[in-house]
């Protein structure tokens, strides 16, 4: 088991990356605390040395997106917070942001987080397809058609390449 | 767009709040986990103890002397038993005793199944070709010296009967303090007594120089000394249950009670 320091760093490091692949994949505060405490008590169960922080880093971005589909999966969690109440969850958020972050959780659930991993974290088709375990081909596809859609519904600029 | 996706995502933050529920969440959690490990240790050091406490307990339980029985022909030997009738020790208190324990295994055996072990040794090594006296003291620290002196005292008979030999048997009870005294001279109850009767018609008699003596030579000595007319009822010739005091000089001195007594 991890020390109790290595779980603070930990939760310093990531914290901010757990919360927007929940914001991506969950609908409300109640299920962000939820996969919080699950995604980071399994990493201080995993015994098993991290190779490297890239390594830590796409661990825990599995960890966390598997725990967002277990959540979602509980029958008494489906028909929790509408749409709307989505992206009114974060505070603070700027009105063009929110507008950005909306169209983003309203792509399709396997989309989301192919857009969000290359787009924010910078994970290439190959690396997405890694830590997904899919084909690399998949993932070029699901960007290709999140890109699209995000086009569609934010006024047509292209994305950057 | 990919600034302004970049952007959006920037502005999403995990407030401090959360993070502090989810670090409180891990502390009780770990807490948890190491409760849960610890459980087995624990039921396992309990076992460990238990284990050993009941292997000490049943050790001292077995292993504690609560009866003797010295047997007397001319070997002389000690068994020492437990609680529960087994011989847990044995002593030789001669070299003929040495060579009838040399090739006999008593160990754990029953006191009876010993002592018919011991008789036929002796039979066969010649111990009991000539006419004597197989005498057998008990002394027991409960009240169960009784029972075993019936149950002794038929084995032997029967023993005895199987050998055709024209060995007697004398079985009888002796007190503790008695036990302790030839235990001090390293003697049986037996013969100690009959040095301490000898000592009172032959002012010689010492028990340095009658250790090596047998029982019956003992008796001999003293029958030598106080005079045969005179001691018609020592004790080769007693025929009834009772005391040694009734075939001793001596009879004040120690406790002995006879329980069976005979020829064959």
């Amino acid at each position: 088991m991890r020390t109790e320091q290595e779980a603070n760093l930990a939760i310093e490091k990531y914290a901010d990356m757990v919360r927007r692949i929940c914001l991506v994949n969950l609908k409300n505060s109640q299920d962000t605390e939820d996969v919080f405490q699950e995604v980071f008590l399994k990493y201080i169960l995993h015994d098993k040395e991290f190779e490297s922080d890239a390594h830590e880093k796409a661990w825990l971005i599995r960890v966390t997106i598997n725990a967002c589909k277990d959540l979602l999966k509980q029958f008494f969690r489906r028909r929790v917070t509408s749409l709307e109440a989505l992206v009114t969850e974060p505070t603070g958020i700027r009105e063009e942001s929110r507008e950005v972050l909306d169209a983003v959780i309203q792509l399709p659930a396997k989309y989301r987080d192919v857009i969000y991993l290359h787009y924010y974290e910078g994970y290439t088709a190959l690396e997405i397809a890694s830590i997904f375990k899919r084909n690399e081909n998949t993932i070029y596809t699901w960007l290709s058609r999140g890109k699209e859609q995000l086009k569609s519904s934010l006024g047509g600029e292209s994305f950057g390449k | 767009m990919e600034n302004k996706i970049r952007s959006a995502f920037d502005e999403v933050k995990a407030d401090e709040e959360l993070k502090q529920n989810t670090a409180a969440f891990l502390q009780k959690e770990r807490q948890k986990q190491t409760q849960v490990r610890r459980r087995p240790y624990a039921a396992a050091y309990a076992s460990v103890f238990l284990l050993v406490i009941a292997g000490i307990f049943s050790w001292n339980l077995y292993f504690t002397k609560t009866a003797y029985v010295d047997i007397d022909v001319n070997p002389s030997i000690e068994l020492s038993l437990n609680r529960f009738n087994r011989v847990i020790y044995v002593h030789a208190y001669n070299a003929d005793a040495e060579i009838v324990l040399r090739n006999v295994s008593i160990r754990n055996k029953t006191c009876e199944e010993a002592v018919e072990i011991l008789i036929d040794e002796m039979d066969v090594l010649g111990y009991l070709e000539k006419p004597g006296m197989l005498t057998a003291t008990v002394q027991v620290s409960d009240s169960s010296g009784e029972d075993l002196l019936d149950s002794l005292s038929s084995r032997i008979r029967s023993c005895l009967q199987k050998c055709q030999g024209k060995v007697g048997q004398e079985v009888y009870l002796v007190d503790s303090a008695a036990k302790a005294d030839s235990y001090d001279q390293d003697l049986t109850p037996a013969r100690y007594q009959a040095i301490r009767e000898l000592q009172t018609v032959d002012p010689d008699a010492t028990f340095e120089n009658c250790h090596d003596s047998s029982l019956g030579e003992l008796r001999l000595r003293y029958r030598g000394h106080a005079g045969q007319g005179e001691h018609k009822g020592s004790s080769d010739s007693a025929e009834e249950e009772g005391t040694c005091e009734d075939s001793s000089p001596s009879s004040g001195e120690g406790n002995y009670r006879h329980r069976n007594r005979g020829e064959h």
